[in-house]
């Protein structure tokens, strides 16, 4: 089981800490990262090897989730080769599904909270 | 024995028979003379005889004096011949003929004949000789005259024969004797009787014509009053059908033969509904024997009505007696319907124009006279528009800007006639009204010859006005409707993300993934609890801000903002407050609004207090007029930036990632401000504190 990287952001800390509780228990060769804020998740990706998956709440003060995304994928274009986004979010706007479809990148769409079913069947697909 | 006449005896006997020669002379002289002047007076009558003879075959009265005077001079050898005739009850019936005056003479001669007609009265044959005729005229060329002037009532005409002799020629003409007086009369009587004779002919023969003219005015007539479209009703002087054409029998149904000898209303007008004063009128005018037109409803065989349009003439014989009724009859009914039609759509036009405003107008092409609708004169402030030149009322009224190009696009329209409607926009400058929008649709029309060009004018002003601010109103109720839906989704963002959160601690203790310190677990659920239960207020005080209205009692603004800081205790340890006021604590206003906006401001500037900072404190000043309350609150806290200040109060928009705030705080602090007639303003510094500032009016 080769490892993989998580990165988890969510403005939320408990939903984050949740959500990194059911990874680490799906995939057990999982690091996880967390951040509160789009700003402090491009700072902690400055020192890390790219993640295979981000997890990415949509609706987080100052910077949003397609914020984020924008920033990344001008920042760090190369990031984005093998990184796979699921956008997160705790109610669906038509408006977010419709934009999501820019993005290469961004795999899915879920519901809050993840669920280690919804994570084994992610995880399978790979 | 012979007795021997002695020589006296034989004197005596020759002086004897001498006187007896003479005597016998005479005597035979005298028989000469008389058998002359029987074989003249033979020869008068012979010419006589024959005058009469060519006279009667005259039909025409100037033949027959032209006749006369020539015979005048034929027969009584007289020098000249004068012949006047007049009809009296015929204007310019006259006729005169004159011979033997020589063309020297003939102009004065005809004066002083004419002179003498006229100054006679209707008389016997006069005979005149020269004292007579010099005493009467003053004129001495004539020697004598015979005049005769004769009215002949029966026929109603004068007839003056006058025949004459001049000094001139006095020595080669008989003189005039008693003799001639009666040749004449026996002249006069039969040409009398001639004249008489033709001027009946002539009347007859102007009869016959008379006759054959009206023959064939009758037979026209007859064919007319077949072949016309109008019914023809000939009626006796009591009003009974004698003949109606076949117009008649299309029209009403009815057969000559079903209405022979019957009245017209006997079955025309009964049933059909006719105004009865309108009837008796009708009747009225039929009795006293008059014409009349009117218009009556009629009722065919069949039942139909109609409305008939009845002319009827009433004829009279030639003694003034009526004879006959003659009535023309047009089956109008169409017509009528028109009219009503017309009448009906004209006042549903009127309505229609004036209801919606719509301006018409009409110029003749031809004298360039114009005429207004009542609603064009009203966009215009015109009441009375007599004696005005509409036109140019018209034309002065359109803004410089645009006369040019609408009077040329108008003056194509009327020179090339193009039967194109034409539709222009342009402003005018009313008095009293100022400037307006027009919009002016034009047509020419040409019918009987005028040619007018037809036009609506409708001032546009308003439903431009009305367009945009639709137009506003839709763009506003766009955004409206997106903010709502956008709304929507935020609430129930902020509603679910706290129940996901606690949905998740359960899912991991389900799942045995969580197994001990439960403790850790309740906190968290309660932290989400909390959240959930903040933002669910704070839709509330959104939702009562919104839906309330304004509600004012007397607030302590001290009490309220103490209780309020003390609620707020929980997030306010080790953070100085401070409360000062400047005028008055005591005011009149909504407590419940007043109460969400502080609660707002003093919770956001306890929450984003700056941990770094030893020294950190709120500072609340409250500064009242009689007409103002400012309150400022200022905290040494994280500040917000420039580029956030101006999102900070947008709905859901949250500035800060280090406290969970639902981002309706501030949105629903501008809203209540702007309920208040208040405003809300801000100033920061990142790193320094902030300042927050509301001021609303207070009366009381």
């Amino acid at each position: 089981m080769s490892k993989k990287i998580f990165l988890l952001i969510d403005d939320d800390p408990i939903i984050s800490l949740v959500h990194q509780e059911v990874i680490l228990n799906t995939y057990s060769n999982a690091e996880v990262i967390r951040a509160n804020t789009g700003d402090e998740a491009l700072k902690k990706l400055k020192n890390s090897p790219s993640p295979h998956y981000i997890f990415l709440d949509i609706n987080m003060p100052v910077m949003n989730g397609f914020a984020f995304l924008d920033k990344l994928l001008v920042n760090k274009p190369e990031f984005m080769r093998f990184t796979k986004v699921i956008l997160v979010t705790s109610s669906v706007n038509p408006l977010d599904i419709d934009r999501s479809k820019q993005y290469e990148c961004v795999i899915d769409f879920v519901s809050k909270p993840l669920t280690r079913s919804y994570m084994t069947q992610l995880l399978s697909k790979a | 024995m012979p007795h021997r006449l002695s020589h006296e005896e034989l004197l005596e006997k020759y002086l004897e028979l001498q006187l007896r020669v003479t005597r016998f002379s005479a005597i035979e002289q005298e028989l000469i003379n008389t058998r002359d002047q029987m074989d003249q007076e033979l020869e008068i009558y012979k010419r006589l005889n024959y005058f009469h003879t060519d006279a009667l075959k005259l039909r025409h009265i100037d033949h027959l004096v032209d006749l006369a005077t020539e015979a005048i001079l034929d027969i009584f050898e007289t020098e000249f011949g004068y012949c006047y005739f007049e009809k009296l009850d015929e204007p310019g019936g006259a006729y005169l003929s004159m011979e033997g005056i020589s063309r020297r003479n003939e102009k004065i001669f005809k004066e002083s004949l004419d002179h003498l007609r006229q100054s006679i009265e209707d008389s016997e044959l006069t005979l005149m000789d020269q004292d007579d005729v010099k005493e009467k005229l003053q004129v001495e060329y004539f020697s004598s005259l015979i005049v005769s002037k004769k009215i002949i009532k029966s026929h109603n005409y004068e007839l003056t024969v006058i025949a004459g002799i001049t000094k001139e020629k006095e020595y080669i003409f008989r003189k005039y004797d008693q003799k001639i007086k009666t040749l004449f009369s026996i002249f006069l009587e039969p040409l009398e009787a001639f004249v008489s004779n033709v001027i009946s002919s002539e009347k007859i023969s102007e009869q016959l014509h008379q006759i054959q003219d009206s023959e064939r005015e009758l037979r026209k007539l007859s064919m007319i009053a077949t072949k016309t479209s109008s019914g023809v009703i000939v009626s006796n002087p009591y009003g009974e059908i004698e003949w109606v054409n076949q117009a008649f029998v299309n029209t009403t149904g009815y057969e000559l033969a079903e209405v022979m000898g019957r009245k017209p209303k006997d079955f025309l007008q009964v049933g059909a509904g006719n105004d009865s004063t309108l009837i008796s009128q009708f009747s009225q005018q039929l009795w006293e024997k008059k014409g009349t037109l009117v218009t009556i409803k009629n009722r065919k065989k069949n039942g139909d009505i109609f409305y008939n349009r009845l002319e009827i003439t009433p004829i009279f014989d030639d003694n003034g007696i009526l004879s006959n009724f003659i009535a023309i009859q047009q089956d109008i009914t169409a017509e009528q319907q028109y009219k009503i039609d017309l009448v009906r759509i004209n006042n549903r036009f009127e309505i229609i124009t004036e209801t919606t405003e719509i301006g018409i107008w009409e110029v003749d092409l031809e004298s360039n006279s114009t005429t207004w609708n009542s609603v064009l004169q009203k966009m215009y402030n015109i009441e009375d528009t007599e004696g005005l030149d509409l036109l140019k009322v018209w034309v002065d009224s359109i803004v410089e800007e645009d006369k040019q190009g609408v009077m040329s696009v108008f003056h194509q329209q009327v020179t090339t006639g193009s039967p194109q409607k034409i539709q222009l926009e342009y402003k005018v400058n009313i008095k009293g009204r100022g400037v307006r929008n027009f919009l002016s649709t034009s047509v020419i029309e040409e019918s009987s010859g005028t040619r007018k060009l037809l036009g609506t004018s409708v001032d546009q002003t308003k439903s431009k006005h009305d367009a945009m601010m639709i137009l506003e109103q839709n763009k506003e109720l766009k955004k409206t409707n997106q903010e709502l839906d956008q709304f929507v989704y935020s609430i129930s963002h902020d509603l679910r993300s706290p129940l996901l959160s606690i949905k998740g601690i359960l899912n991991l203790i389900n799942d045995g993934i969580w197994t001990d310190n439960h403790q850790h677990y309740l906190s968290l659920i309660e932290q989400s609890v909390d959240r959930l239960d903040d933002t669910i207020l704070e839709i509330l005080d959104y939702s009562r801000n919104s839906r309330m209205d304004e509600k004012k009692s007397k607030i302590d603004l001290k009490k309220l903002i103490d209780n309020i800081l003390q609620d707020l205790s929980h997030i306010s340890v080790g953070i100085n407050t401070e409360l000062n006021f400047e005028g008055s604590n005591e005011i009149y206003a909504d407590e419940l609004r007043l109460n969400i906006v502080l609660k707002n401001l003093l919770s956001n500037a306890l929450k984003y207090h700056d941990n770094s900072k030893e020294w950190r404190y709120i500072k609340v000043l409250v500064k009242c007029t009689k007409s103002t309350c400012s309150i400022i609150i200022e905290d040494n806290g994280e500040g917000i930036s420039a580029e956030n200040m101006k999102l900070v109060f947008d709905m859901f928009y949250r500035a800060s990632t280090t406290s969970a705030g639902t981002g309706l705080g501030l949105y629903i602090c501008k809203e209540v401000m702007n309920k208040l007639n208040g405003e809300i303003t801000m100033d920061s510094e990142p790193g320094e504190g902030t300042v927050v500032q509301i001021k609303f009016p207070i009366n009381e």
